[in-house]
């Protein structure tokens, strides 16, 4: 609370008398909605209309970071934070003693106007708390939206939460005015949510995610002739773009996307890769978020950790981003081992560690999908390899000569020059070697005589005074 | 000792090269027209001086520009590297023109080529400061429908910034103002044009600007989570030599 209250004097020292409304609502607004992890304006693509105001780009654009390093693309904000729901982990919950306010729909759609127009922002990014009945609370994000588009001929970027029990009706009226929706999955797995949110079902969150999906399947159909995830065997050579979307009706072109939060409930990773998983599989998500669980409420349902798990929601994105961009499954890269992610390697590593027999990889004729496995290759690299080979034998100095970070790469690829001592080293070995070449992970430390079992300090400062 | 004198446009750049590619030799030194650096080892009289007068409304020669096997994409690279300003560059994009025209068009395969990786570095350069100014350039009203941005960037990026802008902000005029170079881009609701605008004419913002700007701080302040600060983060995002152009302040 201490915070909330020296945020309000540092946004209201100079009270203005049409703004101080709005300003206030957007600070108790924008702090509500900040443990929302959401944040990309990517995969969508909106043209400007001639001589209108606003456009998407595909690539996404960062407007600034926030002093937790997590980027700012989206004006984040909820429409309300009076919620009918008591959810054990929500800042927002019924059962909270919080300033409760609400934006009118002409507010945020000025407010987002002016941001978008100094460049401040890609657009709007709008959840909300339940105001009554999900019908209603939908009705009003609706309503905003609406002036955005028609009233305000506002072509940016848009993202809408759909509110969970809403009507079908209003979901699908939403969704051809928004580039992406999203439905909060919350936890990872049914129990926890019976648990944790009393007042949501997996149904009830799973159902209008299946109609979302359908709906866009229906309405975006060049946007289904791939899959977004597509196994290692069944495709080599660079990945594919994706062509723009033309226009007509528009039925959420970004797709939609989910969040759950990390280490409230007892799941262990691969039961959360695997959910990921059949989420981009089934539903064609295109991002699922993971939220590092931060004790915000005190409730005896609930873990108090000391500090947030953030190393194995990073841990937690590597891996979701080998499912989506690396052709790795879920199963796979938990194969032969624990249930876990290690935490001192990316899951890559990881994968490579335990599975020795398909390394070292040869630059010059390992397929793409092959180069995509060894750690330290990106996408991009991987394709610059894919180009530069054609033009004639890579050897060790021209990997380097592309760009290619070796630092973990050379344990893994082999080229004409490299190193042989590198390659092929048993995984035991490998894993110290790579432990060794990664910063902070061992500390050098100066010895001390105080080191040394049984070394009294009074016999150590007789040794140096040379008295007896 | 060839010296190839160009007007400092890549118009006028190519114009005064594509002799020299056609036969496949390279100038001993290029350099822009107003800027006089003194060569290395003074001569008593600038031998062969070879200067492009491109006086506005004079073309070149429009086979320039259809050098064989310089394809599209190696075009774009040699404009991109070009906007970088780095001493050298003109000597390297002949080179690399040079290459493309006896590889065929493979050129862009050759990426372990000292010829092309000096050009691929500049251009990622410069596409990279372009698409960090696309997020951290701000307008502030200055009038009417009218806004303006000041930047202070390594690489001439206006050029790439102005038709992004126009294609965002179509029903609003804007000024960006590039500081280091003394210029401006321009758009009256038609079309985009660049002008000369010296570094201190700073334009007064308008009455509605103030309440708008206190309203992103307030938001930037309130968005951040407490519990994971992490400043060095924001600032790997925002380096410091782009904060002063901020509305908002990092590093709190």
């Amino acid at each position: 609370m201490a915070n909330v209250i020296g945020e309000m004097e540092k946004c209201l020292d100079q009270p203005q008398e049409r703004l101080s409304g709005v300003i206030d609502k957007l600070r108790i607004l924008s702090a509500a909605a900040r443990y929302d992890v959401s944040c990309a304006s990517s995969g969508s693509s909106r043209k400007s209309t001639p001589g209108g105001l606003g456009n998407v780009a595909a690539s996404g654009i960062c407007h600034s970071w926030a002093a937790d390093g997590r980027c700012i693309s989206l004006l984040k904000v909820l429409f309300t934070n009076h919620c009918a729901y008591d959810c054990a982990y929500c800042l927002n919950r019924r059962s909270n003693d919080i300033e409760r306010t609400a934006f009118t729909p002409e507010e945020l759609a000025e407010l987002t106007i002016s941001f978008y127009r100094r460049n401040y922002i890609e657009g709007l990014f709008l959840s909300s708390g339940v105001l009554g009945n999900p019908d209603y609370t939908m009705e009003l994000l609706i309503r905003s939206v609406r002036l955005l588009r028609e009233v305000h001929g506002f072509g940016g970027y848009i993202h809408l939460k759909a509110i969970p029990g809403a009507d079908p009706d209003l979901l699908f009226e939403a969704g051809t005015l928004v580039d992406r929706m999203s439905v909060n999955l919350e936890l990872p797995s049914h129990n926890s949510l019976q648990l944790l949110a009393p007042d949501k079902s997996k149904e009830q969150i799973l159902l209008p995610m299946t109609r979302i999906r359908d709906w866009h399947r229906e309405h975006n159909p060049q946007q289904h002739r791939q899959p977004l995830l597509t196994s290692q065997t069944e495709v080599s050579g660079p990945l594919q773009s994706r062509k723009p979307f033309v226009a007509g009706l528009n039925f959420v072109p970004g797709g939609q996307s989910t969040q759950m939060i990390i280490g409230a409930s007892p799941e262990d990773d691969r039961q959360i890769l695997t959910l990921s998983e059949s989420l981009y599989k089934k539903m064609q998500l295109k991002r699922v978020y993971y939220s590092a669980y931060i004790p915000i409420n005190h409730d005896s349902r609930l873990p108090e950790p000391p500090q947030p798990q953030l190393l194995r929601e990073h841990r937690l994105y590597q891996a979701d981003w080998l499912l989506r961009f690396y052709r790795f499954s879920a199963e796979e890269l938990f194969e032969n081992g624990p249930p876990t992610l290690d935490s001192d390697f990316d899951p890559k590593i990881m994968w490579a560690l335990r599975h020795p027999e398909r390394f070292p990889v040869d630059a010059n004729r390992a397929d793409f999908g092959m180069l995509l496995r060894v750690p330290g290759l990106g996408v991009l690299s991987a394709q610059r390899i894919v180009r530069a080979r054609r033009a004639g034998v890579l050897r060790y100095e021209d990997l380097v000569k592309l760009g290619i970070v070796m630092k973990r790469a050379r344990f893994f690829l082999t080229a004409p020059g490299s190193a042989t001592g590198d390659l092929g080293l048993d995984p035991h070995l490998l894993r110290r070697r790579l432990l060794a070449s990664e910063p902070g992970a061992i500390k050098p430390k100066q010895l001390s005589l105080n080191d040394f079992p049984g070394f009294l300090p009074e016999v150590w400062r007789e040794a140096v005074t040379g008295q007896f | 000792m060839n010296i190839l004198r160009y007007d400092g446009s890549f118009y006028g750049l190519i114009c005064a090269l594509a002799p020299y590619l056609y036969r496949h030799q390279l100038p001993d030194v290029v350099e822009r027209e107003n800027v006089r650096q003194p060569a290395l080892i003074p001569t008593d009289e600038e031998p062969q001086m070879i200067s492009t007068a491109l006086a506005p409304g004079l073309a070149c020669d429009p086979q320039a520009f259809r050098l064989p096997g310089v394809s599209r994409e190696s075009w774009l690279n040699a404009w991109h590297a070009f906007l970088s300003e780095a001493p050298g560059i003109e000597t390297m994009i002949a080179r690399y023109l040079l290459l493309a025209i006896e590889k065929r068009g493979a050129v862009d395969t050759y990426l372990t080529d000292d010829r092309v990786r000096n050009i691929n570095r500049f251009a990622h350069r410069v596409l990279a400061e372009k698409h960090r100014f696309m997020g951290l350039l701000r307008f502030r009203n200055i009038g009417q429908n009218l806004y303006y941005a000041s930047i202070n960037s390594d690489n001439f990026v206006l050029p790439l910034l102005a038709p992004f802008f126009v294609e965002r902000f179509a029903d609003q005029q804007w000024i960006i103002h590039d500081r280091r170079r003394e210029v401006a881009a321009m758009y009256d609701l038609r079309v985009w044009t660049i002008i000369e605008r010296s570094a201190g004419d700073l334009p007064e913002d308008s009455p509605e600007e103030d309440a708008a700007q206190r309203l992103w701080r307030c938001f930037f302040d309130s968005i951040a989570v407490r519990e994971r600060l992490n400043l060095a983060l924001q600032q790997k995002f925002i380096p410091k030599k782009y904060w002063s152009d901020l509305i908002e302040t990092p590093g709190r």
